[in-house]
């Protein structure tokens, strides 16, 4: 199991969205994790999707020693689109996290985010 | 992607100004272009069909005869609205615009020999959705107007030149301008003029709107 739990799920252009990924340590430890922020269109149109910022991780060692989350701060860009609900035309935001586990299925998870224009 | 001119305006004295400048004539030759293609095709129908006597050929002959006649009808009225109507000019005073704020604007288009502004403007500010799309080889774009604000506009020269001035507030909650490569989200002023003589016309010029909230 993965949880993506955001500091804020509202933020304004030039700010950064922070949080952080978790996983069950009851399970097997990954070698690493991976998170990006997103964002694409909805809608009649055809998809425009782009990837604006990214972090990840990788473990070594011993997986006991693993902590079972990361932290993360990812800069959404001033110049990108912001989160729109129109018509014709969606904008949606997401924060992605995968987990990359060796010899089986990568849990990943999403979570929405809304951003604003600045100064909104 | 559906107005007169480009998202790049001259910085004047009080404000930016957008114009239409040689965009006028585009439409005329493309118009111009197609209705003379389509012509020849028609009279090549006209004259396979004459001479092989085939009524199927003939009948698509006339079918084509009558879309050739439409084709040059528009083509005549693009040639109109070039020679009697001349550039259309937006000024406005903030560029970008910000979510929230007033700005004012004037507009200025004249009928050529006439230089006074059209009898009749009218002018709005709309937000058009514009979402492009490919079905097999085709790219097709579906359009929709979401918002309409009609606007006032009260006749005011500039620099001895007629026009009207107005002024408009984009809503503090957006959108603003949202460009992408197949999606579009877009606020545009447009103005309708008549004019006794010349053929009505319609102005369409991009505003852009920043995704900023003005303080």
């Amino acid at each position: 199991m993965i949880e993506i739990d955001l500091d804020d799920a509202t933020v304004a252009l030039g700010e950064t969205v922070g949080g952080r990924v978790v996983w069950d340590p009851s399970e097997k430890a990954p070698d690493g994790v991976k998170v990006e922020l997103a964002f694409a269109t909805e809608g009649r149109g055809s998809v425009d999707r782009a990837v604006v910022a990214g972090a990840e991780r990788e473990f070594h060692g011993d997986p006991t020693m693993v902590p079972p989350w990361f932290e993360f701060e990812l800069a959404v860009p001033d110049d990108a689109p912001v989160s729109y609900d129109g018509n014709l035309i969606r904008v949606v935001w997401r924060v992605e996290a995968r987990l990359d586990v060796a010899w089986a299925r990568d849990p990943k998870t999403h979570v929405e985010v809304r951003v604003l224009p600045k100064g909104a | 992607m559906g107005h007169d001119a480009s998202y790049e305006p001259q910085r004047v004295a009080d404000g930016w100004e957008l114009t239409t400048g040689v965009k006028r004539w585009t439409p005329v030759l493309l118009t111009g272009a197609f209705a003379v293609v389509w012509t020849i095709v028609t009279l090549v129908l006209v004259a396979i069909g004459l001479r092989q006597g085939g009524f199927v050929l003939l009948a698509f002959a006339a079918a084509f005869a009558v879309a050739d006649i439409l084709v040059w009808v528009a083509f005549v009225k693009a040639y109109r609205v070039g020679k009697e109507w001349g550039d259309a000019v937006l000024v406005l005073s903030k560029w970008p615009v910000r979510l929230g704020e007033t700005t004012h604007g004037w507009f200025h288009r004249t009928a050529l020999g006439d230089n006074s502004m059209a009898d009749h403007v009218t002018a709005r500010l709309i937000l058009r959705e514009s979402a492009t799309y490919r079905v097999g080889t085709d790219t097709k774009t579906a359009t929709e107007d979401v918002a309409t604000v009609p606007l006032e506009v009260i006749p005011q020269e500039r620099e001895g030149r007629p026009g009207v001035a107005f002024e408009f507030t984009i809503p503090g909650e957006g959108p603003p301008t949202i460009e992408l490569q197949w999606n579009l989200v877009e606020w545009l002023m447009i103005f309708n003029l008549s004019e006794a003589g010349a053929p009505d016309v319609v102005s369409t010029l991009p505003v852009r709107v920043a995704p900023e909230v003005a303080r």
